[in-house]
């Protein structure tokens, strides 16, 4: 076997030219291969992070069935057992307690309908990061102050200003119009811009009064310590909590669009990295047949001295090997480094396409990933064509007569 | 002469010249597919938006789409009537009276976009009618609602459910009305399924107190691609109290998103170019140096350095067009099926409804991208046998006689 890793490696080096332009192709599309996976994956992880951080939570209690129809009446209140699970789960960081509705803002002559959140802000803070978004003004610092929040594109909207009194329509519990006045106290702002212009935020008892609910409440924001074992902490929390009408969620079935939107982008870099592999598939396909074939006749010479077929091949597969390999330790080098870079300087979008982002609830930032699992998966793909296209030209070697080969010309 | 050199030299090594040829082809067919899949989508996505509410062209009272407030409305329609009958490239029109608000069942209630329509009208500049999937379309009654199927599993309501809307009067009251769900529509956008609203124009005037006044005209023009001219002509027609507002105007983002793309494009292309261009270099070089004794020949009988150059060069070109050929028509064999049965990504169904798409995309070729990479890719084959060709011509004539 050493013997044959030399003949290998020595064959490799015999046409110098040949074997480096091979090598900076494979060491290029590793390059390119890593260089995208990496911004893909990181930019993912950065979205998923920050929507998550943001608004949603990493996890939530709902009622069941509230994900697929949100409705006021599929509530649920917060008894000692759930409290009691909460805060015994391990990898749980914080919780904070919602009241969701749909309603009717009025300020003078302009209406808007909108969407409304009743949150508790000091809890909130240790969940979510929205509390701190604010853009004017001030949060309301209790839970049954008659103090709103609105989305600043909303209060643009609405022709109105700090400090300005609106009135607020919503169905209630029961079925019955709730309808109460309220003083705007400050805005927020949250990436998405559909958010900005319909977002109205009041104290979780405010909400509760102005649709009387009484104590319940819709969902459960839940902050973990670590996202990457969430399905523990949700397996966790289901078979603690008794109750049968609730449902644990993560933040990717709260939030299906921004999964989908990663899915779909995923699906597309998937396949271009496939192409770009197939074409340099071919670049070694082509490489190796040529080699392969301009030594026939030395192949002849060595079969009728006695190598058996088989060794032949062997080294035929070792040279497309250290090809690969040497490549694959270049481009990893190099993808690691750009990787590296962009994440301390992460590309950062402005203007027209900074808006195209937040259409599609994407932050308007490219960050790249060091994920060990980018580098694995882009390797292994490579190795894998290698042997693929080697296959052809080590079948013609194996098939190799002595004697037809001594007689090429 | 030269080129029916090159032609034949390229067929000597059939096997090696087949595999630079396959990895062009391979690149071409999935820039056509990839190019073709964006395109249907983005393509789809506007076609959608279009259709859906937005249209052609729209007009509104002056700052109506900056605010669209209940006293926006057009004081003067008769005067838009009256220049929407004389132009002659209008298809059609729909006046439609638009108010946010809220709708509410006995279960739950949503915020809304409240679209009060001549259902005639509508039916002529929208493909709501034809979205129908369960009940019928907006009738003659005033109390008819139609909803979407996403707000109608919200608002848990079928055919035949009461519902309430309300919104603000031009007094500064709150106007609400009880109506019939009629009929349920899905479209391709769950967002507008969620959202939008329609119920008959006069139902809608009288529950906002503004007489028998409309807030929008929604326009089909008969040439899509000449909206630029019906809009300005309109414009100069209407005066100043008055916009107009091409769909253009009116999806910002979606039209950048299509000028975007086309950059993104080039990008492809010119990723795909380098990945080849690894394997022409190569190829060519091998092929150059096998023949390094041919060349000392030609060089020894008289032929010129630039010729044998040229020669080469061609023989990267020819490949490079051959391929570029084959990979395009590969390509278009393989897209025009799909063209007409569309690709069901329902596996992603969601995701795409979200962003107003639909889940079955059906891929559109833009001739455009196709001349592009039909000139680029032999382009990169030139560029790629530069430096080979390079290599041939250095060499002496005697010694490259002796070569072996």
């Amino acid at each position: 076997m050493k013997l044959l890793i030399k003949l290998a490696w020595r064959n490799i080096w015999r046409n110098k030219r040949r074997s480096l332009l091979t090598l900076a192709a494979v060491t290029f599309a590793v390059f390119m291969a890593i260089g995208m996976r990496g911004i893909q994956l990181g930019t993912y992880a950065l979205n998923i992070k920050s929507a998550v951080e943001l608004f949603s939570g990493y996890l939530q209690v709902q009622a069941k069935g509230y994900i697929d129809t949100p409705k006021l009446s599929l509530c649920f209140k917060e008894d000692d057992k759930l409290s009691e699970a909460l805060n015994n789960t391990k990898g749980i960081d914080g919780y904070s307690k919602r009241v969701y509705a749909d309603g009717l803002i009025s300020f003078k002559e302009n209406s808007r309908g909108v969407a409304i959140f009743g949150i508790e802000p000091q809890k909130e803070k240790k969940v979510t990061t929205f509390v701190e978004n604010i853009d004017d003004g001030k949060f309301f610092s209790s839970d049954s102050s008659n103090e709103i929040v609105v989305g600043t594109q909303l209060l643009k909207n609405l022709d109105a200003k700090i400090g300005d009194e609106i009135v607020i329509l919503a169905q209630g519990y029961d079925g019955s119009l709730g309808n109460q006045r309220y003083k705007i106290v400050g805005t927020v702002r949250l990436g998405v811009q559909e958010f900005n212009s319909t977002v109205v935020f009041m104290g979780l008892k405010t909400a509760q009064s102005l649709l009387a609910m009484g104590n319940n409440i819709n969902v459960i924001a839940i902050k973990a310590k670590n996202i990457n074992n969430l399905g523990e902490i949700e397996k966790t929390l289901s078979t603690k909590i008794t109750d049968k009408n609730l449902a644990v969620l993560p933040w990717n079935k709260v939030n299906p669009e921004l999964q989908q939107a990663i899915q779909l982008d995923n699906v597309s870099g998937i396949l271009f990295l496939g192409i770009l592999i197939v074409i340099v598939a071919f670049g070694i396909l082509n490489t190796v047949l040529m080699s392969v074939t301009e030594r026939f006749r030395e192949f002849g010479v060595i079969l009728s001295i006695g190598m058996p077929q088989r060794k032949l091949t062997y080294v035929v597969y070792l040279e497309t090997m250290f090809l690969a390999i040497i490549g694959l330790v270049f481009g990893n080098i190099l993808g690691y480094f750009i990787n590296y870079y962009l994440i301390l300087h992460p590309i950062v979008f402005g203007g027209e396409i900074k808006k195209l982002y937040e259409l599609y609830h994407f932050l308007p930032e490219l960050r790249s990933s060091l994920q060990v699992s980018i580098f694995i998966n882009v390797s292994l793909s490579i190795i894998g064509i290698s042997i693929l296209s080697c296959l052809y030209p080590a079948y013609k070697v194996y098939k190799l007569e002595p004697l037809k080969g001594i007689r090429q010309t | 002469m030269l080129i029916k050199l090159a032609w034949r030299n390229i067929w000597r090594n059939r096997r090696r010249s087949l595999i630079v040829l396959t990895s062009v082809v391979v690149g071409l067919v999935a820039i056509v597919i990839s190019d073709g899949l964006s395109n249907g989508m983005i393509g789809q996505m506007l076609f959608n938006q279009i259709n859906l509410n937005i249209s052609h062209i729209q007009i509104h009272k002056k700052g109506f789409n900056n605010n669209k407030t209940v006293k926006n409305f057009i004081s003067d329609y008769k005067k838009v009537d009256e220049v929407l009958k004389d132009d002659s490239s209008i298809k059609s029109y729909s006046k439609r009276v638009f108010i946010t608000g809220i709708l509410s069942s006995a279960n739950n209630s949503s915020g809304v976009n409240i679209y009060g329509i001549d259902p005639e009208q509508e039916a002529k500049v929208s493909i709501i009618k034809n979205s129908m999937i369960e009940g019928s379309y907006l009738t003659k009654n005033k109390r008819d609602i139609i909803i979407g199927k996403k707000l109608a599993e919200k608002l848990e309501v079928e055919v035949g459910d009461k519902v309430v809307a309300m919104a603000n009067t031009l007094k500064g009251n709150i106007g609400s009305e009880v109506f019939r769900v009629v009929g349920i529509f899905k479209t391709a956008s769950s967002e507008f399924d969620k959202t939008a609203i329609y119920i008959p124009a006069g139902t809608e005037q009288n529950m906002l107190n503004i007489g028998d006044k409309y807030y929008e005209y929604a326009i089909i023009t008969k040439d899509y691609g000449k909206v630029d001219e019906t809009q300005k002509y309109l414009e100069a027609k209407l005066g100043n109290s008055f916009e107009v507002l091409s769909y253009k105007d009116l999806l910002p983002m979606l039209i950048y998103q299509i000028e975007l793309y086309k950059e993104t494009m080039w990008i492809l292309n010119v990723i795909i170019g380098l990945a080849l261009i690894f394997g022409i270099i190569n190829s060519m070089l091998m092929s150059v140096f096998e023949r390094i004794r041919e060349f000392g020949v030609l060089m020894s009988i008289g032929m010129k350095n630039s010729r044998i150059y040229l020669m080469i060069v061609t023989e990267a070109f020819i490949i490079g067009i051959v391929g570029t050929i084959v990979g395009i028509v590969v390509g278009l064999l393989l897209e025009i099926p799909l063209a007409h049965t569309g690709i069901d990504l329902s596996f992603f169904s969601s995701g795409l409804e979200a962003f107003g798409i639909g889940t079955v995309i059906y891929p559109v070729l833009s001739i455009g991208n196709i001349i592009m990479s039909s000139i680029f890719m032999p382009f990169v084959a030139i560029l790629g046998a530069l430096y080979p060709a390079y290599k041939a011509i250095k060499l002496e004539p005697i010694y490259a006689i002796y070569y072996v």
